[in-house]
């Protein structure tokens, strides 16, 4: 017994000691590649008039595909905003997934839309498509209804995909608040790389306690809801630290669902979303980049870190509990999925850096988290805790937590912006001292609780619950 | 006569203050709106002479608010100048299909806009 | 002093006793600690100083559009000399001579032009030039930083300073490939002549983005004569056939006819896709046979654009061809060759009606919504 306490003292004290270092070490990285970036991104496009795509003959056309689930109180207003974005060359084709309310009945109301012939070309395989939609104002040609029977999100983007007639095809949700420059600056990427671009990605912003008019976001608030405010602070570690760095060295495995332009050659030749995982949008990305490793195609994935985007955010631990349960299922399906990408050099960068990242740092991060927990409790319990030394373990993670948190904050500051008010500045920063100990432990537990669901193959569908703007 | 009333709809606030003042200038009676759900209202509580519009507003588009006044035998006859930063050939074949009187590209030169205004007051109603 | 030296001899005592884990981890905390109270600092004065000039600039700007729409609304008053004088005058009453209102009049009167064409337009780049703004642009141009050159550089085509054109002719040969090709196109704008001989030393590919730009500058130059783009069509470099492809469509060079068939069998796809679809823009019947040919040849991509191009030309030739094409298993044929034919009016639209009654499902549905 003496012994086995030993050992997972020793296991304890060095391994997760020396693993905690290597993640540290990680993020340190992250935050230099991140800065290198936005410097690259803000130096590219500040001088950038973006009027010169908008009244072009040859910009890129675009089709919008919005799968809407259940959105009556919002929906015409969602649709009325993407129907007004600064762009020529694009369609709107919102999908309704079979919703149990009046979402169909308020478009049809709404755009006076009538049923329409319409030969589907089938390319990806989906539930059967009721009917499609059209405005029978000419003023509203771009407006593409699709009624559907439910398949989930997935399937309704298969079936926007298959109606869809441009190159390109922006996926979003129907529930989010689309900048009105969004598609010009997701466009431009794809003209301005000397390779082919098969994503790119943007921002997601909180939208909770934001005004919001019309559908589109008049002016930036910090949320009155201590957990949406925290994940104000997530959301930007995780977008403008993160994803901004793994695009500087190409090795983005995740393009966030709520905004993401695709090639739709690409997207169909995959065999375009996944139905079976919950996580479609991190498991299309790693099979588009899968394929174009196989075909030896040079390609690039690209990111903007500009706010583009803004969803409601989860206000309840509830709603948040089953997001985040179903989000590390995702990933954790994604990741098996698609296993033999690991170290497997012929994948590149992706091979050999993203996915051992994601599968070593971003899944065994909470499970070591979580077993080192387990182990202290139990250490305790038999009172073999050195304090002052555990205390300083903790200090320093804390300590280095606050800088991440705080370099954060100085790069949202330094770039877009958006928080104007001081008292919402000063709010975010007291957010990063106590994230560590309210915040986190509640991610850690779902994160832990969806693998945990995972292995025992529970299959519930986290459903949304919004209370819509307004 | 009574006092020309004119609608400007723009959503760039720069133009819609110089357009504002210039007409203003010229004697009319001059209301704005920055977005097409504000339009809507305005066009509701009053009877316009002309409607300036802006194709890329937001909440309703500018070719919306065209076909919508231009559907209502109450609103017909006002006369609607589009105003549009893309001057392709469909943007200005689609706002003259549903029922726009004038197309102006952006940018535009002040002088002629007035004119144009002007030209569209003196015709004779319906 | 001596508290501080008392408590910086404990720590360090209190380390040297740590065991060699624990004492890297309170150095990385001891770092920690100090790059956090600096980050903070940053942060907070950073926060207060742009709180200021927000502040600051917001009152300004406020001043400078008001002086500005009193500017427009008076513009075409009988004596336009004097309403500029009067301007400049009512500018100079503001602190003029700080570098930060010279900065904020500089964007504003550069957004004014942004939005306004003929005579106030010209009026807005005298008042800018009055201002003495136009050495702020060359400030610019002359900046080590390659966005600020390239702002510069897209600011002095703006507002159209041909006294700069010198200094922009120096940065045609930078080393950065996108300061090149501004400068480029914005040489060949201030001094409206069809200098467009570069098009035939480049060497490097240009990207889509920078096509863009020099189509809309060149297309919005009023060029004193405009060169035949056919002539760099032979061009080894792909990106400027695509170029002049663009252009030979925009100004509807027809001439280039015979070398967009030539093209056809470039062997860049892009290439070959552009030409088919400006043959089927110009409506070009010399070519439909040409079009047939490549036809079998080809992938289904360009297949499908073959088809757009014919439904174009309409000449009624190959209604037959079109007729095969429709029962083409790849959906996309298919649907071109039903849209085809209906563009074709009365002759195709009796041949889908006559194709309709021994069609399969799903052509039946792809001709009701062409036809409906």
């Amino acid at each position: 017994m003496k012994i086995l306490i030993d050992y997972i003292q020793l296991f304890f004290q060095e391994f997760i000691f020396y693993y905690a270092l290597a993640v540290m070490f990680s993020y340190v990285i992250i935050a230099l590649l991140s800065a290198w970036e936005m410097r690259r991104y803000l130096h590219k496009n500040t001088p950038t008039d973006y009027r010169n795509l908008l009244v072009s003959e040859f910009a890129p056309s675009v089709s919008i595909i919005a799968p809407a689930y259940n959105e009556e109180p919002n929906i015409v207003d969602n649709v009325r905003s993407l129907l007004s974005l600064h762009y020529n060359n694009y369609e709107v084709v919102v999908v309704n997934d079979g919703s149990k309310d009046d979402t169909l009945r308020q478009l049809i109301m709404a755009f006076e839309l009538v049923k329409v012939d319409f030969a589907i070309n089938t390319r990806i395989k989906t539930e059967s498509v009721r009917g499609i939609y059209r405005s029978e104002s000419k003023a509203l040609e771009r407006l593409v209804v699709i009624d559907k029977k439910n398949g989930g999100k997935a399937d309704a983007l298969n079936a926007g995909i298959n109606v869809a007639k441009n190159d390109l095809i922006l996926c979003i949700d129907a529930d989010c608040i689309i900048e009105p420059d969004a598609v010009l600056k997701l466009v431009k990427p794809f003209m301005d790389e000397p390779v082919r671009v098969i994503g790119a990605g943007g921002v997601v912003r909180i939208a909770n306690s934001c005004e919001v008019q019309h559908g589109r976001l008049v002016k930036v608030h910090m949320p009155d809801n201590l957990l949406s405010r925290f994940q104000v602070l997530e959301y930007l570690r995780g977008f403008l630290m993160g994803r901004l760095a793994w695009s500087r060295i190409n090795g983005l495995l995740i393009v966030s669902g709520a905004l993401g332009l695709f090639d739709k050659d690409i997207v169909i030749k995959c065999g375009g979303y996944s139905t079976k995982t919950v996580g479609e949008d991190m498991e299309l990305i790693i099979r588009m980049r899968k394929y174009m490793h196989k075909h030896k195609l040079p390609y690039k994935l690209v990111y903007t870190p500009e706010p583009l985007c803004w969803t409601e955010a989860p206000a309840n631990l509830n709603v948040l509990g089953r997001q985040r349960n179903r989000w590390s299922r995702g990933t954790l399906e994604s990741l098996l999925m698609h296993k033999d990408i690991l170290f497997n050099p012929k994948y590149g960068t992706l091979g050999m850096l993203s996915f051992p990242y994601w599968l070593l740092v971003e899944w065994l991060g909470p499970i070591l988290e979580f077993i080192g927990l387990i182990i202290l409790v139990t250490l305790i319990a038999l009172g073999l805790v050195h304090w002052t030394y555990s205390l300083i373990l903790f200090a320093m993670v804390y300590a280095f937590v606050l800088v991440i948190s705080t370099l954060t904050i100085i790069y949202e500051e330094l770039s877009y912006r958006q928080y104007t008010s001081g008292r919402d500045l000063i709010k975010l920063w007291i957010l990063s001292f106590l994230e560590p100990f309210i915040y986190h432990p509640l991610i850690l537990y779902w994160e832990i609780k969806g693998n945990f669901d995972f292995l025992t193959g529970k299959k519930a569908w986290g459903k949304m619950s919004r209370n819509g703007f307004r | 006569m009574p006092i020309p009333k004119i609608l400007v709809i723009e959503d760039e606030e720069l133009v819609r203050k110089v357009v504002e003042f210039r007409l203003k200038k010229e004697g009319y009676d001059v209301y704005q709106a920055k977005d097409g759900g504000e339009a809507l209202e305005l066009i509701e509580q009053h009877q316009f002479d002309v409607i300036l519009v802006d194709i890329m507003i937001p909440y309703v588009g500018g070719l919306e608010i065209t076909q919508k006044v231009k559907s209502n035998p109450k609103t017909a006859s006002t006369q609607i100048i589009v105003v549009s930063a893309n001057g392709l050939e469909n943007v200005i074949l689609e706002a003259f299909a549903l029922g726009a009187d004038d197309f102006i590209a952006k940018p535009f030169n002040l002088p002629e806009l007035m004119m144009r205004v002007k030209k569209h007051i003196k015709q004779p109603v319906g | 002093m001596e508290t501080f030296s008392f408590s910086a001899t404990f720590i360090l005592g209190f380390l040297d006793e740590l065991p060699p884990r624990v004492y890297l981890a309170s150095w990385i905390l001891l770092i920690c600690l100090a790059l956090f109270c600096l980050l903070g600092i940053f942060l907070i004065s950073k926060r207060m100083i742009s709180n200021y000039m927000q502040r600051r600039d917001r009152y300004w700007n406020a001043q400078i559009v008001e002086i500005m729409t009193q500017f427009m609304v008076r513009m075409d008053n009988a004596d336009p000399a004097d309403s500029l004088r009067k301007t400049v005058h009512e500018f100079e009453q503001l602190p003029f001579k700080k570098a930060y209102i010279r900065q904020l009049l500089y964007k504003q009167v550069i957004n004014y032009h942004r939005n306004f064409t003929g005579n106030s337009a010209d009026k807005l780049r005298d008042l800018f030039r009055k201002l003495k703004l136009d050495s702020l642009t060359e400030q610019k141009l002359k900046s080590w930083d390659s966005s600020t050159k390239i702002a510069g550089i897209l600011e002095a085509a703006e507002m159209q300073l041909e006294n700069l054109s010198p200094v922009i002719e120096r940065l045609i040969h930078s080393k950065s490939s996108e300061i090149r090709i501004e400068a480029q196109t914005t040489y060949i704008y201030l001094n409206k002549h069809h200098s467009f001989h570069f098009l035939k030393e480049l060497n490097e590919p240009i990207l889509e983005w920078h096509q863009l730009i020099l189509l809309n500058l060149i297309t919005h130059i009023k060029l004193k004569e405009l060169p035949l783009f056919s002539t760099w069509l032979n061009s080894s470099n792909s990106s400027v056939v695509e170029l002049c492809l663009k252009l030979v469509l925009h100004f509807q060079q027809f001439e280039a006819q015979d070398k967009l068939i030539q093209l056809l069998e470039h062997p860049d796809v892009k290439i070959q896709s552009l030409s088919i679809k400006i043959l089927g823009e110009f409506e070009a019947v010399k070519a439909e046979e040409s079009l047939v040919e490549r036809y079998a040849l080809v992938d289904d991509k360009l297949k499908v654009e073959i088809i757009h191009a014919l439904g174009r030309i309409a000449s009624g030739k190959q209604l037959n061809f079109l007729l095969e094409a429709v029962k083409s298993p790849v959906f996309e044929i298919a649907f071109e060759a039903t849209q085809a034919l209906q563009n074709h009016g009365e002759p195709g639209i009796s041949e889908l009606r006559k194709a309709y009654l021994l069609a399969p499902t799903i052509t039946k549905e792809m001709i009701e919504q062409v036809l409906a």
